[in-house]
């Protein structure tokens, strides 16, 4: 028979080789999935952090030189121009020594006065003839007085003459170079004190996505009867809610409860032995955990120009509620559902856990945050005798909060 | 193109998804598979579809093939016999069970070792696809009726009379060529 057989395979059937090699689908290094959603969510986060931290408008103002000279117009400085120069015939012309010797008024941090004679003439409610104020010469004479009255102020600050002129055609920036520093200070520190007394609460949505290491130990003297090495975590997702009060010196004190549902895959095959032919039987089996857990964690933040460092430490209770269980007692045998339930179904964890994010807060309310967290529990319900299963949770989280 | 010292060798670089082992899996078995093939279906076209199924289910599973339990032909063998005998049931080939015809359960053997594998190939091709594929499982793979029993789901009887018919057709149409023979000789 096994000649027969032989003959056959060695018939020289003609056929189409290539057609059928390029027919066959051919299994390829198989990536791993997990680490491209890794990938596009941190992906996601960094364009969000991104966008918030260009386009979100700061609860403090800043204490930077407005840029001017590119938003100011050519028409309009020529026109400037032309009325500086008129201006200054007019002054020739009138030539009244003791508006010669007025001294123009500088803001004290060393921003000149950029107004305009005729503006400011017209808030003083006198004419430009009575000031007679040299825009040319206003910068060189207004120094040594500005530093003599100013210790802050520096020379360093004064612009050139063209900046000045470009300055001047902005109305509503001549408005804020004249007020006083001490008074743009004062309102600043107000704004701080307000921020941080009204903000210290505050209450956010997050979201999680990770893996987890599944733990099977028997504290017994039996084998242990849940494998490990068959059961293979999957992507675990994750929601939760935390509300978070900051202490003293940025030091803060958080609660958070979610839900979190782990998968595991057991992917096996049995040989089984019906009459004189032997089956395999390949399983692919789901093993869900949903879990829910509540912590309490203490944590101190950092801040940064435009974002905030957030770490963060703490313990927490986690229910383990199995909705499907299928494992293998040994290779051959599958474990009756009863008998693994009873082993850790419901079980209870006490969980250390650590966080590392970084955050963005965005108008005077909201924050986004993103960072990793790990878990490491300790098993509490489970009899000495019965094998334990633990969850080790990684993962990393988006979170969006608001303050209040 | 790249040789591989052992089958074991081969597998192991197929398993690490090396295209070049595939294809040289590929090459090596695909003739066999073929006329393995070719007798359930007797049509070309039906047996490249299979082969391509076939051979994409070896890959898919190289992973659970075990070589102490037997050798790499015979186990890609048996996918493609699988994979040919699931395209008959497809196709409306079901195999029925048969009532017990004593008649034609008795049958005296057939010497196909004398026979050119061309000729009985021709034979085979005259049977129809229930008769020829037990013909096959039974005289040609070595399975015994139990097993074609399991895996057409029919009972061993019915496996037994398919064979038989197919035997009493065949002992016919040899008889009828050797006596063509005799006559022109």
């Amino acid at each position: 028979m096994k000649n027969l057989s032989d003959k056959f395979d060695r018939l020289p059937q003609e056929f189409d080789r290539e057609a059928i090699w390029e027919g066959i689908k051919k299994p390829k290094r198989q990536s791993n999935y997990s680490f491209y959603l890794w990938g596009i969510f941190l992906c996601i986060s960094s364009a969000a952090l991104f966008f918030l931290f260009n386009h979100s408008n700061n609860i403090i103002p800043k204490h930077e030189e407005p840029s001017t000279t590119k938003q100011v117009k050519a028409p309009e400085i020529k026109t400037l121009f032309k009325a500086q120069e008129e201006e200054q015939n007019a002054l020739v012309e009138s030539s009244s020594p003791q508006k010669s010797d007025d001294a123009p008024a500088v803001v004290p941090s060393g921003r000149t006065n950029k107004k305009s004679g005729a503006e400011k003439n017209a808030i003083a409610g006198t004419s430009p003839g009575e000031t007679g104020i040299d825009l040319f010469e206003k910068i060189t004479r207004a120094e040594p007085q500005d530093k003599a009255n100013h210790p802050k102020a520096h020379p360093g600050t004064f612009l050139s003459k063209d900046t000045e002129y470009e300055i001047e055609a902005l109305p509503s920036l001549s408005i804020y170079l004249n007020s006083s520093e001490e008074k743009t200070w004062s309102i600043q520190n107000e704004k701080i004190t307000v921020e941080r007394k009204g903000t210290r609460q505050s209450l956010a949505f997050r979201a999680t996505i990770g893996t987890h290491f599944s733990d099977f130990s028997s504290s017994g003297k039996e084998e242990p009867a849940l494998r490990n090495d068959l059961e293979k975590p999957q992507l675990d997702f994750g929601l939760s809610f935390r509300y978070e009060y900051i202490l003293r010196q940025n030091f803060m004190l958080s609660a958070s409860a979610g839900y979190h549902l782990y998968k595991d895959k057991i992917a096996t095959a049995q040989i089984r032995k019906s009459g004189n032919q032997f089956e395999r039987v390949d399983y692919k089996l789901y093993n869900h955990y949903h879990v829910f857990s509540g912590q309490v964690e203490l944590g101190k933040r950092f801040y940064q120009r435009a974002f905030f460092w957030d770490v963060q430490g703490g313990v927490g209770l986690k229910f383990h509620q199995v909705s499907e269980l299928n494992y293998f007692v040994s290779e051959k045998e599958l474990a009756s559902m009863e008998q693994v339930k009873n082993a850790y179904q419901n079980s209870a964890d006490v969980f250390f856990t650590t966080q590392a994010a970084i955050g963005k807060h965005f108008g005077n309310r909201y924050f986004i945050r993103t960072g990793s967290q790990i878990n490491a529990g300790i098993d509490l319900t489970s009899p000495q005798a019965v094998n334990r299963h633990r969850i080790i949770p990684i993962n990393i989280f988006v979170e969006l909060g608001m303050r209040f | 193109m790249q040789k591989f010292e052992s089958e074991k060798e081969l597998v192991l670089a197929c398993l690490k998804y090396k295209p070049a082992a595939q294809r040289a899996l590929y090459d090596q078995y695909v003739q066999a598979m073929y006329n393995t093939v070719y007798r359930y279906t007797c049509n070309h076209h039906d047996t490249q579809d299979i082969l391509q199924n076939g051979f994409t289910r070896v890959f898919k599973y190289l992973k659970n093939y075990n070589d102490e339990k037997g050798g790499l032909l015979t186990w890609i063998r048996k996918i493609h016999i699988r994979c040919a005998l699931d395209f008959l049931k497809k196709n409306q080939n079901c195999f029925e069970n048969i009532g017990d015809t004593p008649a034609l359960l008795v049958i005296s053997p057939v010497a196909y070792e004398n026979l050119e594998a061309e000729y009985i190939l021709e034979l085979i091709e005259g049977l129809n696809p229930r008769d020829r594929a037990i013909f096959n499982l039974h005289q040609i793979e070595g399975y015994s009726h139990e097993e074609i029993a399991d895996l057409l789901s029919i009972n061993i009887n019915s496996s037994r009379v398919y064979l038989a018919r197919a035997k009493k057709i065949l002992r016919e149409k040899i008889t009828a060529y050797q006596a063509q023979l005799s006559f022109v000789q």
